[in-house]
């Protein structure tokens, strides 16, 4: 009797218990699943040093005027596109000089606090014209609204400088 | 077993038996039936022995049945009480003969009570018995609820990003000075600040594949908030002058 009395006692204080993988499955697949896709925003800049100064198309960017990007004096809008980026397949972003930006989403991190905004692990790599790769691989961690960039490949006497950002 | 006698009536051969003292018992405590009940009745109407056994096997068994009754004799406490008062007249190993400490000589001799009151034995080793049941299920209660927090935290320790946010930026051979890129070479101040900033956009991973490239925290207009830009920077041309 004091056995069985033992045994659903120790039963009930182990029910109570969450199963750690099975919540963690479940917490982790709840907001992924919410955000299967996300709309993402690119712009596509060309950097030169022509003396024209910065394209007011682009908007307000102070970091333009900072290194690195201070090492060329103007910059003009080539395209800004929107899109929605998820984890099925990369989305594909034809660039001015043929080469080819494929955007994925590859995760979508919850906030461990409240007040914190949850995090998007963005996946990104270019492909130059005839196959060959300038950036295999870059996956960064992006909150909603921050801007990375990627620059650097050569076009018309200048570079061409990405920039890519998850729309809130 | 019967026999027939002469004139064919059947005859019992204990009719003429005196009852024995266990049929005495038997009769006493109201055992006894049938025939063998009327016969040991007759014999003990006509024998005074009989009676005074009979008298005396009552009387022993009225004593018996009212101290049975009245207390409950506790032989265990008993014996251990004359243990304690009888002297130790055994034979000591010569060790114990050493001087023993003051406060262990001056130590007032064990006493001993007994655990069970007379009258309410029963229910004070039921009382005692219970209590202890309590103290088991409360141990056992503690262990489940403390077993149930481990588990716990180990399943929130489990739910961990596997990959930790501050993870140490991966950043390709950096020397912009002997790159041989047509482009301007960034300047060489501001690369990788990324100690106490908010860096905005972690750099999870990253392969240059065959090219030289830097990752730079680019702060950002609101200086005070120490934010940041993530900017990947690469020479078009291939390490080494490759194409």
């Amino acid at each position: 009797m004091r056995l069985a009395l033992y045994g659903l006692l120790l039963a009930a204080g182990l029910t109570f218990v969450p199963g750690p993988s099975v919540a963690n499955a479940q917490e982790a697949t709840a907001p992924a699943q919410a955000a299967a896709a996300v709309s993402a925003e690119v712009i596509v800049l060309h950097a030169t040093n022509d003396g024209s100064g910065i394209d007011p198309k682009i908007g307000k960017m102070a970091e333009l005027g900072k290194p690195p990007f201070s090492s060329y004096n103007s910059y003009k809008l080539l395209d800004r596109s929107k899109m929605s980026i998820d984890k099925a397949s990369p989305t594909k972003i034809k660039l001015p000089n043929d080469g080819v930006l494929m955007v994925s989403l590859k995760d979508v991190i919850s906030p461990k606090k409240k007040d914190e905004q949850k995090r998007y692990v963005i996946g990104a790599s270019i492909q130059k014209p005839g196959g060959n790769s300038f950036l295999p691989l870059l996956e960064v961690n992006a909150k909603a609204g921050e801007t990375f960039f990627v620059a650097g490949q050569n076009h018309k006497g200048g570079i061409l400088v990405i920039g890519i950002k998850v729309n809130p | 077993m019967t026999t027939k006698s002469m004139n064919g009536g059947a005859r019992d051969p204990l009719a003429k038996r005196p009852p024995t003292d266990l049929e005495l018992m038997l009769y006493a405590d109201g055992e006894l039936e049938g025939e063998r009940l009327r016969e040991v009745k007759l014999a003990i109407e006509k024998d005074a022995t009989l009676r005074s056994k009979l008298t005396a096997l009552r009387l022993a068994s009225e004593i018996v049945r009212d101290d049975a009754l009245a207390t409950e004799v506790d032989l265990t406490d008993g014996i251990m009480a004359r243990i304690a008062a009888t002297p130790d007249t055994a034979e000591r190993d010569p060790r114990d003969a050493a001087p023993r400490p003051k406060a262990q000589e001056e130590r007032p001799p064990a006493k001993v009570e007994p655990l069970l009151r007379p009258g309410v034995g029963k229910v004070a080793a039921k009382g005692g018995a219970s209590n202890d049941n309590a103290r088991g299920i409360f141990a056992l209660t503690a262990v489940a609820v403390a077993a149930a927090a481990a588990m716990m935290i180990w399943g929130r320790m489990d739910s961990a990003p596997t990959r930790p946010q501050n993870a140490p930026v991966a950043v390709a051979p950096t020397t912009p000075e002997t790159a041989p890129a047509p482009a301007p070479v960034p300047p060489a101040a501001a690369p990788a600040q990324e100690s106490e900033t908010d860096v905005g956009v972690e750099v999870a991973a990253v392969d240059f594949g065959s090219r030289i490239g830097t990752i730079f925290y680019v702060p950002t207009e609101a200086a005070p908030s120490n934010h940041t830009t993530t900017v990947v920077w690469l020479a078009d041309d291939p390490a080494g002058g490759e194409q």
